[in-house]
Protein backbone atom coordinates (compact mmCIF):
# COMPACT_ATOMS: atom_id res chain seq x y z
CA UNK A 1 0.00 0.00 0.00
CA UNK A 2 1.35 3.51 -1.40
CA UNK A 3 2.15 5.61 1.59
CA UNK A 4 0.03 9.50 1.59
CA UNK A 5 2.32 11.58 0.52
CA UNK A 6 0.61 14.79 2.49
CA UNK A 7 1.23 12.31 5.75
CA UNK A 8 4.84 11.55 4.55
CA UNK A 9 4.98 15.07 4.19
CA UNK A 10 5.30 15.79 7.87
CA UNK A 11 7.63 13.46 8.89
CA UNK A 12 11.26 13.80 9.85
CA UNK A 13 12.58 12.37 7.07
CA UNK A 14 11.12 14.28 4.51
CA UNK A 15 11.67 17.79 6.32
CA UNK A 16 15.39 16.76 6.40
CA UNK A 17 15.55 15.67 2.75
CA UNK A 18 13.50 19.26 2.47
CA UNK A 19 16.28 20.91 3.82
CA UNK A 20 19.11 19.24 2.39
CA UNK A 21 17.67 20.46 -0.56
CA UNK A 22 17.72 16.35 -1.67
CA UNK A 23 14.19 16.41 -3.06
CA UNK A 24 13.59 15.44 -6.56
CA UNK A 25 11.92 18.23 -8.73
CA UNK A 26 8.43 16.38 -8.92
CA UNK A 27 8.91 15.85 -5.15
CA UNK A 28 9.66 19.76 -4.66
CA UNK A 29 6.86 20.36 -6.49
CA UNK A 30 4.45 18.68 -4.70
CA UNK A 31 6.20 20.26 -1.33
CA UNK A 32 5.48 23.68 -2.33
CA UNK A 33 2.25 22.58 -3.19
CA UNK A 34 1.57 21.15 0.18
CA UNK A 35 3.25 24.50 1.50
CA UNK A 36 0.68 26.41 0.01
CA UNK A 37 -2.01 24.92 1.60
CA UNK A 38 -0.62 23.73 5.28
CA UNK A 39 -0.58 26.45 7.53
CA UNK A 40 1.50 25.25 10.42
CA UNK A 41 4.27 23.75 7.62
CA UNK A 42 4.40 26.84 5.88
CA UNK A 43 5.04 29.12 9.26
CA UNK A 44 7.66 26.22 10.75
CA UNK A 45 9.66 25.74 6.86
CA UNK A 46 9.84 30.24 7.23
CA UNK A 47 11.35 30.07 10.45
CA UNK A 48 13.25 27.41 9.86
CA UNK A 49 14.96 29.29 7.04
CA UNK A 50 15.13 32.12 9.18
CA UNK A 51 17.42 30.04 11.48
CA UNK A 52 19.64 29.36 8.48
CA UNK A 53 19.77 32.75 7.56
CA UNK A 54 20.20 33.81 11.16
CA UNK A 55 22.90 31.21 11.85
CA UNK A 56 24.80 31.97 8.85
CA UNK A 57 24.81 35.18 8.84
CA UNK A 58 25.76 35.52 12.78
CA UNK A 59 28.44 38.01 13.63
CA UNK A 60 32.00 35.72 14.67
CA UNK A 61 32.71 35.73 18.27
CA UNK A 62 35.07 38.40 19.81
CA UNK A 63 38.74 38.39 19.11
CA UNK A 64 40.68 36.84 22.01
CA UNK A 65 43.24 39.68 24.31
CA UNK A 66 46.39 40.16 22.75
CA UNK A 67 48.12 38.26 25.47
CA UNK A 68 46.29 35.08 25.41
CA UNK A 69 49.02 33.52 23.87
CA UNK A 70 51.15 34.36 26.46
CA UNK A 71 49.26 33.34 29.10
CA UNK A 72 48.52 30.18 27.59
CA UNK A 73 52.04 29.46 27.01
CA UNK A 74 53.12 30.42 30.02
CA UNK A 75 50.56 28.23 32.00
CA UNK A 76 51.60 25.32 29.76
CA UNK A 77 54.99 25.70 30.84
CA UNK A 78 54.50 26.10 34.13
CA UNK A 79 52.46 23.27 33.94
CA UNK A 80 55.15 20.74 32.46
CA UNK A 81 57.57 21.89 34.93
CA UNK A 82 55.17 20.73 37.81
CA UNK A 83 54.64 17.46 35.75
CA UNK A 84 58.44 16.99 35.56
CA UNK A 85 59.00 17.94 39.60
CA UNK A 86 55.90 15.32 39.74
CA UNK A 87 57.56 12.64 38.00
CA UNK A 88 61.01 12.64 39.94
CA UNK A 89 59.11 12.75 43.18
CA UNK A 90 57.23 9.90 42.56
CA UNK A 91 60.10 8.08 41.09
CA UNK A 92 62.50 8.72 43.93
CA UNK A 93 59.46 7.53 46.37
CA UNK A 94 58.70 3.96 44.32
CA UNK A 95 62.13 3.54 44.01
CA UNK A 96 62.75 3.98 48.06
CA UNK A 97 59.93 1.78 48.32
CA UNK A 98 61.16 -0.88 46.12
CA UNK A 99 64.27 -0.76 47.86
CA UNK A 100 62.49 -0.64 51.27
CA UNK A 101 60.31 -3.88 50.13
CA UNK A 102 63.29 -5.95 48.62
CA UNK A 103 65.40 -5.43 51.69
CA UNK A 104 62.18 -6.18 54.07
CA UNK A 105 61.56 -9.52 51.86
CA UNK A 106 64.69 -10.23 50.22
CA UNK A 107 67.10 -9.41 53.41
CA UNK A 108 67.42 -13.02 54.97
CA UNK A 109 68.59 -14.50 51.77
CA UNK A 110 71.07 -11.52 50.92
CA UNK A 111 72.77 -12.18 54.39
CA UNK A 112 72.81 -16.17 53.51
CA UNK A 113 74.67 -14.68 50.50
CA UNK A 114 77.06 -12.69 51.79
CA UNK A 115 77.75 -15.77 55.04
CA UNK A 116 78.72 -18.47 52.18
CA UNK A 117 80.49 -15.94 50.71
CA UNK A 118 82.24 -15.07 53.88
CA UNK A 119 82.76 -19.36 54.24
CA UNK A 120 84.09 -19.63 50.45
CA UNK A 121 86.87 -16.94 50.89
CA UNK A 122 87.76 -18.34 54.47
CA UNK A 123 88.27 -22.05 52.95
CA UNK A 124 90.00 -20.19 50.35
CA UNK A 125 92.50 -18.86 53.20
CA UNK A 126 92.56 -22.09 55.18
CA UNK A 127 93.65 -24.17 51.74
CA UNK A 128 96.45 -21.21 51.36
CA UNK A 129 97.87 -21.99 55.00
CA UNK A 130 97.87 -26.01 54.45
CA UNK A 131 99.34 -25.19 51.04
CA UNK A 132 102.10 -23.13 52.63
CA UNK A 133 102.29 -25.41 55.54
CA UNK A 134 103.24 -28.13 52.62
CA UNK A 135 106.15 -26.55 51.13
CA UNK A 136 107.75 -25.19 54.85
CA UNK A 137 107.82 -29.36 55.39
CA UNK A 138 109.03 -30.42 51.96
CA UNK A 139 111.56 -27.76 52.58
CA UNK A 140 112.45 -29.28 56.04
CA UNK A 141 112.72 -32.77 54.95
CA UNK A 142 114.86 -32.01 51.92
CA UNK A 143 117.55 -30.17 54.44
CA UNK A 144 117.51 -33.49 56.50
CA UNK A 145 118.25 -35.74 53.81
CA UNK A 146 120.80 -33.19 52.26
CA UNK A 147 124.18 -35.31 53.03
CA UNK A 148 122.32 -38.60 51.21
CA UNK A 149 121.72 -36.47 48.38
CA UNK A 150 124.91 -35.06 47.93
CA UNK A 151 126.80 -38.16 47.88
CA UNK A 152 123.89 -39.94 45.67
CA UNK A 153 124.70 -36.91 43.32
CA UNK A 154 128.76 -37.30 43.81
CA UNK A 155 128.73 -40.72 43.28
CA UNK A 156 126.24 -40.12 39.85
CA UNK A 157 128.86 -37.86 39.19
CA UNK A 158 131.82 -39.90 39.33
CA UNK A 159 130.48 -43.24 37.26
CA UNK A 160 129.08 -41.10 34.50
CA UNK A 161 131.98 -38.74 33.60
CA UNK A 162 134.24 -40.10 30.54
CA UNK A 163 137.29 -40.93 33.12
CA UNK A 164 134.78 -42.15 35.69
CA UNK A 165 134.18 -44.94 33.21
CA UNK A 166 137.46 -45.84 32.62
CA UNK A 167 138.30 -45.84 36.64
CA UNK A 168 135.18 -48.19 37.07
CA UNK A 169 136.62 -50.66 33.81
CA UNK A 170 139.92 -50.71 36.08
CA UNK A 171 138.02 -51.48 39.20
CA UNK A 172 135.99 -54.39 37.65
CA UNK A 173 139.06 -55.53 36.18
CA UNK A 174 141.01 -55.00 39.12
CA UNK A 175 137.95 -56.83 41.15
CA UNK A 176 138.09 -60.09 38.30
CA UNK A 177 141.68 -60.93 38.61
CA UNK A 178 141.68 -60.69 42.24
CA UNK A 179 138.95 -63.23 42.09
CA UNK A 180 140.64 -65.05 39.51
CA UNK A 181 143.72 -65.74 41.60
CA UNK A 182 142.03 -66.10 45.14
CA UNK A 183 140.49 -69.67 43.00
CA UNK A 184 143.85 -70.53 41.67
CA UNK A 185 145.08 -70.55 45.05
CA UNK B 1 51.75 16.05 10.48
CA UNK B 2 53.51 19.58 10.29
CA UNK B 3 56.95 19.12 11.61
CA UNK B 4 56.43 22.11 14.59
CA UNK B 5 53.22 19.69 15.79
CA UNK B 6 56.33 16.73 16.10
CA UNK B 7 58.32 19.54 17.76
CA UNK B 8 55.53 20.19 20.18
CA UNK B 9 55.49 16.76 20.79
CA UNK B 10 58.66 16.66 22.22
CA UNK B 11 58.40 19.79 24.45
CA UNK B 12 60.09 22.25 22.40
CA UNK B 13 58.60 26.01 23.71
CA UNK B 14 58.95 27.81 20.20
CA UNK B 15 56.55 25.51 18.41
CA UNK B 16 54.07 24.63 22.13
CA UNK B 17 53.89 28.63 21.25
CA UNK B 18 53.23 28.24 17.78
CA UNK B 19 50.59 25.67 18.36
CA UNK B 20 48.58 27.95 21.12
CA UNK B 21 49.12 30.85 18.29
CA UNK B 22 47.34 28.85 15.25
CA UNK B 23 44.18 27.04 16.99
CA UNK B 24 43.67 29.38 20.05
CA UNK B 25 40.83 31.84 18.02
CA UNK B 26 39.12 28.21 16.44
CA UNK B 27 38.85 26.89 20.32
CA UNK B 28 37.82 29.92 21.63
CA UNK B 29 34.85 30.62 18.85
CA UNK B 30 34.07 27.07 20.06
CA UNK B 31 33.71 27.83 23.70
CA UNK B 32 31.89 30.84 22.91
CA UNK B 33 29.15 29.49 21.01
CA UNK B 34 28.71 26.70 23.47
CA UNK B 35 29.00 28.92 26.44
CA UNK B 36 27.95 32.33 25.59
CA UNK B 37 29.96 34.00 27.63
CA UNK B 38 33.42 35.94 27.18
CA UNK B 39 35.31 34.97 30.52
CA UNK B 40 34.39 31.66 30.73
CA UNK B 41 35.15 31.00 27.11
CA UNK B 42 38.42 32.15 27.04
CA UNK B 43 38.98 30.01 29.96
CA UNK B 44 37.78 27.27 28.41
CA UNK B 45 39.71 27.62 25.19
CA UNK B 46 43.15 28.16 27.96
CA UNK B 47 42.38 25.09 29.85
CA UNK B 48 41.43 22.86 26.23
CA UNK B 49 45.43 24.20 24.94
CA UNK B 50 46.49 23.12 28.19
CA UNK B 51 45.11 19.61 28.04
CA UNK B 52 45.54 19.27 24.15
CA UNK B 53 49.52 19.57 24.79
CA UNK B 54 49.93 17.60 27.96
CA UNK B 55 48.51 15.16 25.92
CA UNK B 56 50.09 15.62 22.56
CA UNK B 57 51.48 11.82 23.18
CA UNK B 58 48.01 10.28 22.47
CA UNK B 59 47.30 12.34 19.30
CA UNK B 60 47.30 10.32 16.56
CA UNK B 61 49.78 12.10 13.80
CA UNK B 62 47.79 10.36 10.67
CA UNK B 63 44.55 12.21 11.89
CA UNK B 64 44.27 15.89 11.41
CA UNK B 65 44.61 18.01 14.25
CA UNK B 66 41.99 20.60 14.36
CA UNK B 67 39.35 17.99 14.80
CA UNK B 68 41.33 16.85 17.45
CA UNK B 69 41.97 19.62 19.42
CA UNK B 70 37.59 20.57 18.68
CA UNK B 71 36.83 17.56 20.38
CA UNK B 72 38.73 18.29 23.32
CA UNK B 73 37.19 21.71 23.66
CA UNK B 74 33.84 19.83 23.14
CA UNK B 75 34.17 17.70 25.68
CA UNK B 76 35.68 20.44 27.65
CA UNK B 77 32.26 23.01 27.36
CA UNK B 78 30.00 20.03 27.42
CA UNK B 79 31.63 19.32 31.08
CA UNK B 80 31.43 22.98 32.27
CA UNK B 81 27.21 22.85 30.89
CA UNK B 82 27.05 19.97 32.96
CA UNK B 83 28.53 20.97 36.20
CA UNK B 84 26.61 24.47 35.59
CA UNK B 85 23.95 25.20 38.46
CA UNK B 86 20.34 26.29 37.39
CA UNK B 87 20.84 30.09 37.74
CA UNK B 88 18.49 33.14 36.83
CA UNK B 89 20.42 34.91 33.80
CA UNK B 90 21.75 38.32 34.92
CA UNK B 91 22.79 39.38 31.40
CA UNK B 92 21.77 43.02 31.17
CA UNK B 93 21.08 43.60 34.52
CA UNK B 94 23.01 46.38 36.94
CA UNK B 95 23.85 46.14 40.37
CA UNK B 96 20.61 47.10 41.30
CA UNK B 97 18.74 44.72 39.49
CA UNK B 98 17.69 47.46 37.14
CA UNK B 99 18.11 46.57 33.14
CA UNK B 100 20.20 48.70 31.93
CA UNK B 101 22.40 48.82 28.33
CA UNK B 102 25.57 49.98 27.84
CA UNK B 103 25.73 52.86 25.09
CA UNK B 104 29.56 52.19 24.48
CA UNK B 105 31.48 53.97 22.15
CA UNK B 106 30.61 52.87 18.48
CA UNK B 107 30.07 55.29 15.76
CA UNK B 108 26.98 53.86 15.08
CA UNK B 109 24.91 52.49 18.57
CA UNK B 110 21.50 51.32 16.02
CA UNK B 111 24.16 48.81 14.07
CA UNK B 112 25.83 48.15 17.45
CA UNK B 113 22.13 47.63 19.59
CA UNK B 114 21.13 45.56 16.53
CA UNK B 115 24.11 43.45 16.68
CA UNK B 116 23.40 42.64 20.53
CA UNK B 117 20.29 41.68 19.97
CA UNK B 118 21.14 38.93 17.05
CA UNK B 119 23.52 37.80 19.68
CA UNK B 120 21.33 37.52 22.57
CA UNK B 121 19.16 35.68 20.13
CA UNK B 122 20.95 33.62 19.00
CA UNK B 123 22.84 33.04 21.92
CA UNK B 124 19.11 32.08 23.89
CA UNK B 125 18.43 29.42 21.12
CA UNK B 126 21.71 27.86 21.38
CA UNK B 127 21.43 27.73 25.06
CA UNK B 128 17.81 25.72 24.85
CA UNK B 129 19.74 22.90 22.60
CA UNK B 130 21.55 20.00 24.33
CA UNK B 131 25.42 20.58 25.03
CA UNK B 132 26.02 18.20 21.85
CA UNK B 133 23.44 19.68 19.64
CA UNK B 134 24.81 22.93 20.17
CA UNK B 135 28.60 21.56 19.32
CA UNK B 136 27.35 20.29 15.91
CA UNK B 137 25.65 23.49 15.04
CA UNK B 138 28.42 25.63 15.90
CA UNK B 139 31.30 23.41 14.00
CA UNK B 140 28.68 23.31 10.90
CA UNK B 141 27.80 26.74 10.93
CA UNK B 142 30.70 29.09 12.08
CA UNK B 143 34.37 26.31 11.83
CA UNK B 144 32.99 25.18 8.30
CA UNK B 145 33.59 21.94 9.11
CA UNK B 146 32.43 18.73 6.87
CA UNK B 147 30.19 16.26 8.09
CA UNK B 148 32.98 14.11 9.06
CA UNK B 149 34.99 16.07 10.39
CA UNK B 150 31.90 17.18 12.82
CA UNK B 151 31.98 13.35 13.11
CA UNK B 152 35.45 13.17 14.53
CA UNK B 153 35.00 15.90 17.17
CA UNK B 154 31.79 14.50 18.00
CA UNK B 155 32.01 10.67 17.63
CA UNK B 156 28.88 10.19 15.81
CA UNK B 157 27.68 9.29 12.47
CA UNK B 158 26.97 11.22 9.16
CA UNK B 159 23.38 10.29 9.67
CA UNK B 160 23.27 10.90 13.42
CA UNK B 161 24.98 14.60 12.46
CA UNK B 162 22.21 15.37 9.70
CA UNK B 163 19.27 14.72 12.27
CA UNK B 164 20.95 16.46 15.22
CA UNK B 165 21.61 19.63 12.84
CA UNK B 166 18.02 18.77 11.40
CA UNK B 167 16.33 18.56 14.75
CA UNK B 168 18.47 21.85 16.50
CA UNK B 169 17.28 24.23 13.51
CA UNK B 170 13.36 22.85 14.25
CA UNK B 171 13.89 23.37 17.94
CA UNK B 172 14.96 27.11 16.71
CA UNK B 173 12.86 27.67 14.70
CA UNK B 174 9.92 26.28 16.98
CA UNK B 175 11.15 29.37 19.19
CA UNK B 176 11.14 31.98 16.83
CA UNK B 177 7.61 30.55 15.98
CA UNK B 178 6.57 31.05 19.61
CA UNK B 179 8.04 34.39 19.51
CA UNK B 180 6.47 35.78 16.55
CA UNK B 181 2.76 33.97 18.16
CA UNK B 182 3.33 36.11 21.52
CA UNK B 183 4.66 38.94 20.04
CA UNK B 184 1.13 38.91 17.31
CA UNK B 185 -0.19 38.20 20.43
CA UNK B 186 0.71 41.77 22.03
CA UNK B 187 -0.08 43.88 19.15
CA UNK B 188 -3.54 42.31 18.95
CA UNK B 189 -4.22 43.27 22.78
Amino acid sequence: MLRDPITDMHSDAWWMRACEGALSPQEEAHWQAHLAQCEACRQEWAAMAQVDVLLRTAASPPMLAVDFTARTVERITHKQKLRHMLRFAVGTVVLGLVAWIGWAYFGATLAGVVHALDVLISGRQILFDALMRTLVGLAVTVKALLPLLLGVAGAALLFLTPNSILASVMVVWYTHRKRAAGSAA
Amino acid sequence: MEEWLLSAQRGDETAVNRLVATYQQPVFNLCYRMLGEYTEAEDAAQETLLKAVMNLHAYDVERPFKPWVLRIASNECIDRIRRRKPVVSLDGMGDDGAWEWQAGHSPNPESELLHHEQQVQIQGMLESLPPLDRTVITLFYWEGLAYTEIGEVTGLSISAIKSRLFRARRVMAQLIVGSNTLEEEKYVA
